[in-house]
């Protein structure tokens, strides 16, 4: 029946054989599928923008290409991903993340993994290039909502057992840091802190957690002053303009040169040569320049828009199911990508090589981030069994 | 489905929505930033984007033409391009090193070495002013773009070569005025560049131009000389003439209308081609007609001949007795070439006498002669409007003693310049007004006048004039005795069948400074003149260093032949009314213009 209702959602809208709770819910649902689409559509526009260079050649058009070929593909995953049943999800979860696991693996044997810029990041298979940490940030949260919902870990009082929900992370952040990735497997921290704290960890030891954090930031103070350096780097920003790192000088130029309504879609100078990964991980710049204050601020919108729905649409769900966690976290983890590249791209946070989903050119990502939403919607489309009840009793 | 019961269900609401609100805060924080970068600090932000994408490039104006007094071209300038490289773009440096040199004709492997000395510039001259085959070989390279270029320049042509040479002056290959009119009319014939925006990527290329914001270059103005380039190809003719005859070491002659002291034409040797400037020995660069100080001998007389009528000291009716050639003053005897007894004043002047000139010194007094050479503008530059002019030399009175009393009525012990000498006379010639010499016509720019310094109002728009004698003792002076000099004196050579010539002979020994006293091999011989005597239409001052052919170096007999042609020439190019010449029989007396 659920694989029904589910084949239903998708092909007619009408809702006449739903309760009408149900029909509201697929309302938001498909609300908060138009968002996503919007976002998506940004980054065909802000892609295919930003990947303009003052010495046009060929290869430029390429990008957008690249970046539709994986739309072509994400879309249809995302949407078969969206069919399946969250059950189906909390039952290989365990798998998929072995799976990533030995990509990850796989990325570091010769001849598989490939080195772009001093970094072993990709899997070459044929002509295309795969990120495998890219899947981490789907198959890490999946893995961490299995284990807080696994009945006897949760039954289980020992500090130990506890502790041990953070193997996961410890199985793949030394592969990534190895990469080497620094940033994505700090995010990869992050997303499984918001799933230890949406699964019920307790709060004291997300505070013993930030503790161990400072002798170790302090280490590298101590060993590295370089690298220290350059992690606060984007400090001068607010100090001596001048003195800071190019990249967020630049950054910070092409958003301000964009001012209130911005230069114009296609007409930003700054993208061109001086903004470095302007269709990267600086994408938001070139957004910032050509389409100014209005533009950054509509994305922000989109970006608040986008989560508020996505939680109102995983709302009903009990809470700390296998489907609430890792929905929540998901999407939390999604939204929060989002933010920590706009906080890179204005200089509020170290520069760290975080993506703006759906915006930034990359297609492991970008394929990602659509198999994310269709998770998401899938975990949505799962009825409440607490609510389920009544309602079957009614009709 | 996992279904466990739900044991916390409170804290797990208040976990996510305070997660939930943790996101969107973060997310307000992010717009508050956005709304001060790009509101708040959007206008400093924007000009610092601005600064490093576009740059203002210098567009070079058209410098100005120089013409002649009938518009005739005498310095101009064509558009040509040159090649220039980026040499941080380079990559294989080598061949375009042997692909530019084979291009160009330049030695490959000097070029290689520029390359490599200058290869952390932005910009390289690789060849300058290519003519028209070479840039069409460099085309046809076809070498990578954005690591060399062409660049518009102008490149100064002088049509007539080496005429006027050290008066028209240079311009140099970075488009500055050097030496002559192109210097002191540099403000004048350089023009304003223009400036235009252009739009350069982060590797420097330039992407775009902007063309709103140009600023259109100001072309240079024309300057219209006061030369004529036909009266100063007579000058420089006769010059040519007089090097071959004489061999001296240099020479120059000057034209001027004594009435506007306009200069028509003013020449120098040794000269140089102004398109040629690659081997021009030392000294032609020297204008001699404003660098060449020599003691002016005896055309200085008639310059103090007057300033005494002026003061009174003498008359035109005196009678100076010339002691038969030989006259104690103080501890020195002064000699005349010639025995004279009883002369006129005119006569004095037409022989040329020193014995005459002395003892008018001695009714002047140093004071007053002084005064006279300060008052015909000796010791100081005469304002021409060209650069370089020296203010000659005159000693201040404290160092006069009474030798100077004899010497200077014979015109020594005082440098001048040939510019000087020929304004002196123009003052006589006009009827006692000495002016400023004019090279510029006044309806260009009203007058202008070189001050000295090259780089700002450098031209002062005015001509001084001051009275000096008394019209009609000036025109005594030029009626009399120096048209006496010409008909019957010193000056026969200088005589015309058509017009009335007036004129003064000078024959200056040399002072040697290895023996301290005056030579008797180097002379400064010259002579000017100037016609018709009623009302002096031109003068013309030939003044020639050192010849060094035969003995007799007299101005009479050097200069004067010289002199008479380019003033002949120039009358009947003027079409100045032919006159009746009053044959007066020559004074069977008078010597060969022997005179110091």
């Amino acid at each position: 029946m659920s694989q029904n209702l589910v084949v239903q959602d998708w092909i007619e809208d009408r809702g006449e054989n739903l309760s009408p709770d149900a029909a509201a819910r697929a309302g938001e649902r498909h609300f908060f599928l138009c968002l996503a689409l919007v976002l998506v559509g940004c980054g065909m526009l802000m892609v295919h923008s930003a990947s303009i260079t003052s010495y046009p050649t060929e290869f430029e058009r390429v990008y957008l290409s690249r970046h539709l070929t994986f739309l072509a593909i994400g879309l249809p995953l995302a949407w078969i991903v969206s069919l399946l049943p969250a059950s189906f999800w909390r039952t290989w979860a365990p798998f998929f993340f072995l799976a990533s696991t030995a990509l990850l693996l796989s990325v570091h044997i010769p001849g598989l993994g490939t080195r772009v810029n001093g970094s072993q990041r990709w899997i070459r298979i044929g002509s295309w290039t795969m990120q495998p940490s890219e899947i981490a940030k789907v198959t890490l949260p999946l893995m961490m909502a299995w284990q807080l919902t696994c009945p006897r870990i949760r039954r289980s009082r020992s500090f130990f057992v506890r502790l041990f929900l953070v193997w996961p992370l410890l199985c793949v952040a030394p592969l990534i840091v190895l990469q080497p990735d620094l940033g994505t497997t700090l995010f990869l921290a992050l997303s499984m802190l918001i799933a230890l704290f949406l699964g019920g960890w307790p709060l004291s030891y997300f505070v013993a957690a930030t503790l161990a954090l400072i002798p170790l930031a302090g280490t590298l103070l101590v060993l590295k002053p370089y690298q220290w350096q350059r992690i606060t780097g984007f400090v001068q920003t607010w100090v001596d303009f001048n003195q800071a790192p190019y990249q967020l000088k630049q950054s910070l130029v092409s958003l301000g040169s964009g001012g209130l309504q911005g230069v114009g879609i296609g007409q930003g100078w700054q993208k061109l040569s001086f903004l470095p990964e302007a269709n990267t991980d600086f994408v938001f710049a070139v957004v910032g320049e050509e389409l100014g204050l209005v533009g950054t601020l509509g994305l922000t919108l989109l970006w608040i828009g986008f989560y508020t729905m996505g939680l109102r649409i995983l709302r009903h769900l009990p809470q700390r199911s296998f489907a609430a966690i890792a929905g929540i976290t998901l999407l939390s983890q999604l939204v929060m990508q989002a933010a920590i590249n706009v906080a890179v791209v204005t200089a509020m946070v170290p520069p760290k090589g975080i993506s703006h989903p759906f915006i930034s050119y990359g297609g492991s990502s970008l394929v990602v981030s659509l198999v994310t939403v269709g998770l998401i919607l899938s975990f949505a489309k799962e009825e409440n069994p607490a609510a389920e009840i009544p309602r079957d009793s009614d009709d | 489905m996992n279904r466990t019961p739900v044991d916390e269900p409170l804290t797990a609401s208040v976990r996510s929505r305070f997660l939930a609100s943790g996101l969107v805060l973060v997310w307000l924080v992010l717009a508050g930033r956005l709304v001060q970068l790009q509101w708040w600090e959007q206008a400093s932000l924007a000009r610092r984007g601005e600064d490093q994408w576009s740059f203002l490039d210098e567009v070079v104006p058209r410098p100005g033409d120089i013409v002649d007094r009938q518009g005739r071209v005498l310095a101009t300038s064509v558009r040509v391009q040159s090649v220039y490289v980026i040499p941080q773009k380079i990559a294989d440096r080598e061949a375009i090193a042997r692909d530019l040199g084979s291009a160009l004709q330049i030695e490959p492997d000097a070029l290689l070495k520029r390359f490599a000395d200058h290869s952390d510039k932005h910009f390289m001259w690789v060849k300058r002013r290519v003519n028209d085959d070479e840039a069409q070989r460099v085309r046809q390279l076809k070498l990578p773009a954005g690591s060399w270029g062409f660049r518009d320049e102008y490149l100064r042509r002088y049509p007539q070569k080496s005429l006027a040479a050290h008066v028209i002056g240079l311009r140099d290959i970075d488009g500055i005025g050097r030496g002559g009119l192109e210097e002191s009319c540099d403000a004048l014939l350089r023009g304003q560049p223009g400036r235009r925006s252009l739009i350069r990527d982060a590797h420097g290329r330039v992407i775009e131009v902007r063309e709103e914001i140009e600023e259109v270059p100001q072309a240079g103005r024309n300057v219209v000389s006061t030369l004529d380039t036909v009266v100063q190809l007579f000058a420089e003719q006769a010059l040519d003439r007089l090097m071959e005859e004489w061999k001296p070491k240099s020479c120059c002659a000057v034209v001027m209308d004594p009435q506007t002291f306009e200069i028509w034409g003013m020449a120098s040797r040794p000269a140089f081609d102004l398109n040629r400037t690659d081997q021009v020995p030392d000294d032609a660069w020297n204008n001699g007609a404003l660098t060449v100080i020599y003691e002016p001998g005896s055309t200085f007389k008639p310059l103090m001949v007057a300033w005494g009528l002026q003061i009174g000291a003498i008359r035109q009716d005196e009678m100076f007795d010339c002691e038969m050639g030989e006259y104690k003053m103080g501890g020195r005897t002064l000699h005349d070439h010639h025995r004279y007894g009883l002369l006129s004043l005119t006569d004095v002047l037409v022989n040329s006498s020193n014995i005459g000139m002395a003892k008018i010194g001695e009714r002047l007094t140093n004071v007053e002669l002084h005064r006279a050479c300060a008052a015909f503008g000796m010791g100081r530059p005469t304002g021409v409007q060209l650069p370089g002019e020296l203010p000659g030399l005159l000693r201040p009175l404290k160092d006069w003693t009474s030798y100077s009393t004899g010497s200077i009525p014979m015109g020594q012990e005082l440098g001048t310049t040939p510019m000087q000498m020929i304004a002196a006379h123009s003052a006589l010639a006009n009827g006692g007004m000495l002016m400023t010499p004019q090279l510029v016509k006044a309806d260009v720019k009203s007058t202008v006048r070189w001050t000295g310094d090259s780089n700002e109002s450098s031209l002062r728009e005015i001509q001084i004039s001051s009275h000096v004698v008394d019209e009609s003792i000036a025109r005594w002076v030029i009626e009399e005795p120096m048209f006496e000099t010409v008909q019957r004196g010193t000056g026969r050579r200088a005589k015309m069948s058509d017009y009335t010539v007036f004129g003064k002979t000078g024959t200056a020994q040399k002072f040697d400074f290895k023996t301290g006293k005056y030579s008797n091999e180097k002379h400064v011989s010259s002579f000017i003149c100037g016609a018709p005597v009623s009302r002096p239409q031109l003068l013309v001052l030939v003044v020639v260093d050192e010849p060094s052919v035969g003995k007799d170096h007299y101005g009479g007999v050097i200069a004067a032949p010289a002199a008479s042609e380019i003033l002949h020439r120039s009358l009947v190019y003027r079409h100045v009314p032919v006159e009746e010449v009053p044959l007066r029989s020559a004074n069977s007396e008078v010597d060969l213009g022997v005179e110091l």
